[in-house]
Parts: C-alpha cells; sequence; structure tokens
C-alpha cells in the first residue's frame, strides 16, 4: 500500500521541530507567568497531597480513596450489567423477530442520540422515585449496616451507599449498553452468511451455531471496538456524580471545594483517571490479544 | 409514490428516525399511564410556554428554545475549532517531525484517556483562570479539544486513504505543497470524510451538554432550571430529550444523506 | 430414469420471487434415490436458489417440495429429523476460519448426532483420507490451497453421512489448475449411493458423472435429459445455443 505516508517523510524535520519547540517553550513560560503574576496563584502541592491522603478522625479510609474504590466498583459492575445488556440487545437486533429488533434498534438508537448528562437526570429521577420503590430495593438496602458481610462490603463499598452504587451501576450501564449493543450488532453482520449457512446446512443446532461457529468469529472482530467501549464506560461514570453518586469526581468536587486547592485537587483527580485509563487499555489490550491468540488469525 | 419508499436511503431515514421516534412516542404513553397510577400529574400544556410565549399576538423564544439557540452557538463554534485542532493534529502525526509526532501523541492520550468532564473542571478551574477565559470560551475551547482528539483519527484515516498516485500527479506538475494540500489532497480528503465529520457533530451536539456544569444557559441548564421551578420534572425532561434526539437525528440523516449522494456520483 | 426408483426430492409447480423478479417459474422436478444430476444454465438462471430450496436456505412462495416424501410447503425450514441429512457444498467453501480442519469436520457429528469427540474425530479422519487430505487434520483453513479447502468442506459434509449431497458450483472459485481434484473426488462419490445435485459450469464433468441433465433458464426448467442426449441432441433452439456459447468458448479458450 502506498499512502500519502512517504511524502509527508520529506519535511524538513529541523524546521518545524525547532517553530514547535519554540512555541511550547513560550507557551509554558506565559502559562507560567499568568499563574504566578496575573492570577497570583499560590501552588501548595504538600499541603494538597496531605489533604487528599489523610486519613479520617477515626482512622477511617482517605475521602480521596474511597472515591477511587467508588469509581473501580462502578466501572466494575457498570462493565458487568452493560456486558450482559449489550450483548442481549445486540442479537436481538441483528437476529431478533420484526418486533424484538425494531424495539432493540430504538434503544440503541435513543441511548446513543441523547446526552449522556440528559438520560442520567430522567433516569436517576426514574429509578429513585418509582424503581426503587417498585422492586423493593429500598427496604433491601436500608437493613443496618452489620449485616454486611467483609466480602460485601469488598466488592460493593460501605452499605450506607449501596443504593447510591446501584443508581450509579444502572445510569451508566444503560448507556454503556446501547453502544456495546452496536458493537454487538455490527460483529454479527461483519460474519459472511456463508457462515451462518453451512452450519445451518450441516444440521448444527442454532445455540451451537452461535457458540461455536459464529460467536468466536465475531468476538475476535469486535474485541478493539469493545476495549474502547470499556474505557469509554470508567470515563463517563464521572458524570453520575452529578447526580450525588459519590465516586472520584464528586469526592474530588467536594475536597476542592473544602480546601480551596482548586489547582492542585483538580489535576490529581484528572492524573488518576488517566492512569486509571492508560492502565486499563493497556491491560485489555493484552487480554485481547491473549482472547484472539487461541482463533486463528484469518484476513 | 411507493417507488420512493423502495429508495434505500428513504428506508433508512425511516427507520433510523420515524420508528425510533414512534416507539418512544409508545413507551412515554406508557410511562405517562404508569405514573397516572402513582398520582402524578401530568401537565404537558404548561410545556408549551417553556417553548414559545406569545406577548400580543408576537412570538419569542420560551427558555428551552433559547436554551436550543446556545447549544447550537457552542456546537457550530466548537465544531469550527474542532477541525482546525483535528487537521493540525492529524498533520503533526503523519509529519516527521519528533515533536510534533510526540506533541500530537500527548495530546491524543491524555484526552482519550481522561473523562470529558474532568477535563471541563480542569479547564474551568485551572486553565480558564490563567489563561483568563470565561465560561463560553472555556467550553467551546474545552469541546474542540475533546471532539478534536477523535476527529483527528478521521483526518489521518482520510488523508492515508489518498492514493500517492494523487500527490505525485500534483507534484509533478509544479504544484507549490500548500497549493497541492489546498487544491489535491483536500478536497478528495473532505469529500470522503463528510459522513464520519457528521457524527462528530452529532457527537458534539451531545457532548454539549455537559457545559451546563459551569453555567452556561444551554438547553440542558434552561431544563434543570426550570425543573427546579415548577417540579416538571417529566415533561421537561422529555421534551429537552426530544428536543436533541431531533436535532442529532436530523444530523445523522443529513450524513445519510450525503453519503448517498456520494454513493450516487 | 427418475422413473425406476423412487424420487427423493420433488419439485411440484414450484415458483419463487425476489421482491418483484420471479427466480423460479412453476418449477416440475423429480430426482430419484442415488441418481446424480447436473443442473446447469447460464448466470441467473435460478440454478443455485432451486437447489438451495431443497436444503431450505431458501424457502419458495408456491407449490410443493418434497424431501424424502416430506412435503415442504412455501416458507416451511427443514423439519428436525432432515437437519444435517442434506449436506451442500458451497462455491465459497464456508470453512470456519478459526477452526482447525479436523475441528471443522467434527464439530457437526459432535452437536447434532452426539456423538463424543473421539469417534467423531476418528470418523472426520476417515473422509479426509478418503478425500486425500489426512495429513492436514491440523492446519487452519487459509493454510490450505482453493482446492484443497473444497475438498475439506467435501469431507465436513460426508461426515454428517449424508443421503443428499448439493453442490453449488463447487469448482467457481478455484483456480483452473485445482478444479480437477475437486471434480476427481465428487466423481468418487457417484458409486456412493448419495444422491447428488450439482450446479456447474463443468459440461465435461457432466458428461462424465451425471446421470441426468437438466437445463434451466430464467427460472424454469427448459430442457432435462440423459448427458449423451443432452449434448449430442439437445432438443430445445435455448438448450442448443446455451451449449452453443458455452463450447465455442471452451473450443476458443
Amino acid at each position: 500500500m502506498s499512502t500519502v505516508n512517504q511524502w509527508t517523510g520529506r519535511f524538513r524535520p529541523t524546521r518545524l521541530d525547532g517553530i514547535l519547540l519554540v512555541g511550547l517553550v513560550a507557551a509554558a513560560g506565559w502559562m507560567w507567568y499568568r499563574s504566578a503574576v496575573g492570577v497570583a496563584y499560590r501552588w501548595d502541592w504538600p499541603q494538597a497531597l496531605s489533604t487528599v491522603f489523610a486519613a479520617g478522625d477515626a482512622g477511617e479510609t482517605p475521602f480521596f480513596l474511597t472515591g477511587i474504590y467508588a469509581t473501580l466498583r462502578l466501572s466494575l459492575w457498570g462493565a458487568v450489567l452493560a456486558s450482559i445488556l449489550g450483548v442481549l440487545i445486540g442479537v436481538g437486533r441483528y437476529a431478533g423477530g420484526r418486533t424484538l429488533r425494531m424495539f432493540c434498534g430504538t434503544y440503541i438508537q435513543i441511548l446513543r442520540n441523547i446526552p449522556p448528562l440528559v438520560f442520567i437526570f430522567i433516569f436517576y429521577f426514574f429509578i429513585s422515585s418509582q424503581l426503587m420503590p417498585l422492586l423493593g430495593l429500598d427496604a433491601l438496602f436500608n437493613r443496618p449496616a452489620e449485616e454486611a458481610s467483609g466480602w460485601q462490603r469488598f466488592l460493593f463499598g460501605p452499605p450506607a451507599l449501596w443504593e447510591n452504587l446501584v443508581s450509579g451501576v444502572l445510569c451508566i450501564s444503560f448507556i454503556s449498553a446501547a453502544y456495546i449493543a452496536e458493537v454487538v450488532r455490527a460483529g454479527l453482520a461483519a460474519i459472511p452468511r456463508g457462515q451462518w449457512e453451512a452450519g445451518e446446512s450441516l444440521g448444527i443446532p442454532v445455540l451451537d451455531r452461535y457458540r461455536f461457529v459464529i460467536f468466536p468469529q465475531a468476538l475476535a472482530r469486535i474485541a478493539p471496538p469493545l476495549t474502547g467501549q470499556y474505557i469509554s464506560l470508567v470515563k463517563d461514570s464521572s458524570i453520575v456524580s452529578l447526580i450525588s453518586v459519590q465516586e472520584l469526581t464528586f469526592v474530588g468536587s467536594e475536597i476542592a471545594n473544602s480546601s480551596g486547592l482548586l489547582f492542585e485537587v483538580w489535576l490529581l483527580v484528572a492524573f488518576v483517571y488517566f492512569l486509571l485509563c492508560l492502565s486499563l487499555s493497556i491491560l485489555l489490550r493484552q487480554v485481547e490479544r491473549r482472547m484472539t491468540r487461541h482463533f486463528h488469525q484469518f484476513a | 409514490m411507493i417507488g420512493l419508499f423502495r429508495r434505500p436511503w428513504v428506508r433508512r431515514v425511516l427507520s433510523n428516525w420515524i420508528q425510533p421516534a414512534a416507539i418512544a412516542g409508545i413507551l412515554v404513553f406508557a410511562v405517562m399511564r404508569g405514573a397516572e397510577n402513582i398520582n402524578y400529574r401530568w401537565q404537558w400544556y404548561r410545556v408549551d410556554d417553556f417553548l414559545f410565549t406569545s406577548e400580543n399576538g408576537a412570538w419569542a423564544a420560551g427558555p428551552l428554545v433559547q436554551g436550543l439557540f446556545v447549544t447550537l452557538e457552542i456546537s457550530v463554534l466548537s465544531l469550527f475549532l474542532t477541525l482546525v485542532i483535528g487537521l493540525v493534529t492529524a498533520l503533526l502525526r503523519l509529519s516527521s517531525s519528533m515533536v510534533g509526532r510526540g506533541l500530537a501523541r500527548g495530546y491524543l492520550e491524555l484526552i482519550r484517556n481522561t473523562p470529558l468532564l474532568i477535563q471541563l473542571y480542569v479547564m474551568y478551574f485551572v486553565l480558564g483562570p490563567i489563561l483568563g477565559w470565561g465560561q463560553t470560551t472555556t467550553a467551546i475551547a474545552c469541546l474542540a479539544a475533546f471532539q478534536g482528539a477523535y476527529t483527528s483519527e478521521i483526518f489521518r484515516a482520510g488523508l492515508r486513504a489518498i492514493p500517492r498516485g494523487q500527490v505525485e500527479a500534483g507534484e509533478s506538475l509544479g504544484l507549490k505543497r500548500l497549493d497541492n494540500y489546498r487544491y489535491v489532497i483536500l478536497p478528495q480528503v473532505l469529500r470522503n470524510m463528510l459522513p464520519p465529520l457528521t457524527n462528530e457533530a452529532v457527537s458534539l451536539v451531545k457532548n454539549s451538554s455537559i457545559v451546563s456544569v459551569i453555567a452556561i444557559f444551554d438547553l440542558t441548564t434552561q431544563g434543570r432550571n426550570l425543573i427546579a421551578d415548577t417540579f416538571l420534572t417529566f415533561e421537561i425532561w422529555l421534551t429537552v430529550a426530544a428536543i436533541y434526539l431531533a436535532v442529532t437525528l436530523a444530523l445523522s440523516t443529513a450524513a445519510a444523506m450525503a453519503e448517498r449522494r456520494r454513493a450516487g456520483a | 430414469m427418475s422413473g425406476d426408483t423412487p424420487s427423493i426430492i420433488a419439485f411440484e409447480d414450484v415458483s419463487k420471487w425476489f421482491g418483484t423478479f420471479q427466480v423460479l417459474r412453476d418449477v416440475d422436478l423429480s430426482i430419484g434415490e442415488g441418481e446424480c444430476v447436473v443442473i446447469c444454465g447460464p448466470s441467473g438462471s435460478g440454478k443455485s436458489t432451486l437447489i438451495r430450496c431443497i436444503n431450505r436456505l431458501e424457502t419458495h412462495d408456491r407449490g410443493v417440495v418434497r424431501v424424502h416424501g416430506v412435503p415442504l410447503g412455501p416458507g416451511e425450514r427443514l423439519p428436525r429429523e432432515l437437519r444435517g441429512k442434506i449436506g451442500m457444498v458451497f462455491q465459497s467453501f464456508n470453512l470456519f476460519p478459526h477452526m482447525t480442519v479436523l475441528r471443522n469436520l467434527a464439530l457437526a457429528p459432535m452437536r447434532n448426532l452426539r456423538m463424543d469427540k473421539e469417534k467423531a474425530e476418528e470418523t472426520a479422519l476417515t473422509y479426509l483420507e478418503r478425500v486425500h487430505i489426512g495429513d492436514q487434520a491440523e492446519k487452519y483453513p487459509d493454510q490450505l490451497s482453493g482446492g484443497q479447502q473444497q475438498r475439506v468442506a467435501i469431507a465436513r459434509a460426508l461426515c454428517m453421512q449424508p443421503d443428499i449431497l448439493l453442490f453449488d458450483e463447487p469448482t467457481s472459485s478455484l483456480d483452473p489448475e485445482m478444479i480437477r481434484e475437486v471434480l476427481d473426488v465428487i466423481f468418487e462419490l457417484t458409486d456412493s449411493g448419495i444422491t447428488m445435485v450439482c450446479v456447474t459450469h463443468e459440461m465435461g464433468f457432466a458428461r462424465k458423472v451425471s446421470d441426468r441433465v437438466v437445463f434451466m433458464d430464467h427460472g424454469e426448467i427448459v430442457e432435462s435429459a440423459a448427458p449423451d442426449a443432452f449434448f449430442d441432441a439437445p432438443r430445445e433452439e435455448r438448450t442448443r445455443a446455451f451449449l452453443n456459447q458455452i463450447l465455442h468458448y471452451e473450443a476458443t479458450a
């Protein structure tokens, strides 16, 4: 393949490099000047770090860390639920009857076309005012805290925040499910028709056709976009802070407001998300490679 | 007339737009009936005033429509900036300059691995004050910086898809590099990229709702304020969602039609 | 020929439309047990659709298709007891790319006939030997040549011990030098007692192998005759024109 790549090799490196370097230094210098002289911000990293990592009065986990844990739990359970829903809706969209296809398609279209924020506000109001009482979940979550066992605390966090966690998980997984469903649908649609026909003509039962013939091939195709969706899910989890789910962003804004160390705290929060997402993407890439290694490489 | 409904793009519009709208309508109706059972009193008639008000026979935009205009304004402005950032980033990534590639790479990783909301907070609380930006500037810069990272991938794919022969033809005709870009490469790239770029516009409209957290009076903020005043939670959120849906689906439809024209040409 | 043996496949007044386009026009055709029928005709004449109606990859819109005496009406899929009993070999092989050759063959017997793994793989190896590629069992499809892949596909169909084998242009996507090896394998199957229906443009093969040649054009059966009569003394003008084109082409090519 001859692409545009080769001719861009003729840029004169020294000149562009030089211009960019000068620009970079100038921008950094100007920013420093503005922050030190213009807005006279007094950076105080030692103070910020000790505020963020200070244990509570009774030696509880530092508030900031509880936020990180909550984001991790939110992402984990969100991903699990979103994957289940996403596969069901995606398969429904691809292979369901007319009505089912239409409903799945509508779900995908609507969730992908309204702002996540708006969905979260609608849905939060809906679940807190109707779904929770309807399912009797509020009774379940209002049990005395002592009943929660160690592993329950580890997996789901402090019992006082379970309802909070469930709202967040439902919100982000419903959104993410729409995107995953679309990935699944596209993956299934990309499998050549002949594969289905071969399975059918050999008399392989329908579920086995999915399990042995179609899904393994689809999985190899959808693994990369799926990885992207999981990282998006971690990032999107930040917006549930706006419905008071006590995760990293929520905790960050509490600390920033109470300590007044706006610059430091927000940069720190951004840094933590950056590390989370980057390590997740590296991890998932490994998993993806290991997973698809079992399938022979096909074009 | 019957033939019209057989055309692929018409069918696509129908299935992408009309069908979801119809089903959504049914769902909303079901929710309404459900809500009536728990004594939620629907007051849809009050929503009209939030869309348009009429005083002495003169129509004026209500809060929601005003909000929509702000949303559109922010989206359009950040779309322009997005295109610039996306193109520059793509060119830097394809360039032979080490600093350029590193810069582009760092920017992309930074944007891709942090939430938009956090980017907005950092811009608003940290960069904004340092650079002396107001809310609107911050919002537009933030949305464009975010979307630009994704758009640059489209530009990069588009640039890489230009056959070498086109470039060589331009060069052999003695076109200067800039002219070659401007008259030969970019028009081809742009035509191929129109449909995916429309999707970026859809994303921008959608993502723009997040600027409501820094007190910009866009559609989402107007909705939230109205709810705080009137407690018509469902009516207003559903209306707001419907407006967003109408805008994004209209854009998607436009993309589908553009693609069809391209395919037809 | 079809008169002497009980018919295993019968089309009775079968029609089918794709939208407004009629692909099959009142087709009547009866195929006897163990018979080998070649179907030929210009592209778009409905040959593939016809044989895909036998194993119900396509359903017809009017008339009745009988398979093993079971009447199948419009829109009806294959009943459970017939699934896997009608093998098909496709133009594009349709091997499962993510499985070894052996697993490609063993999967259906394991999942449909509930054979255990060892038995299924044993059967698979037997059939691989039969198509002369027993030594390729552990390879993946894309490591094989087109001809080898098609022979694997034939062995895969045979593993289900079908009574009917359908070939949908089995040599059309093969490089010329590989056509022969596949046709040889099909030829070797003629004394197996399996009923074979083969859509192909290989006229020499049709003449040598088939009991009967059926010529289709525009969705209808124009002529159906024993190969010698078909090639030497075609009765219909359309058949003659078709043969003329094909043979002329073969002579000059």
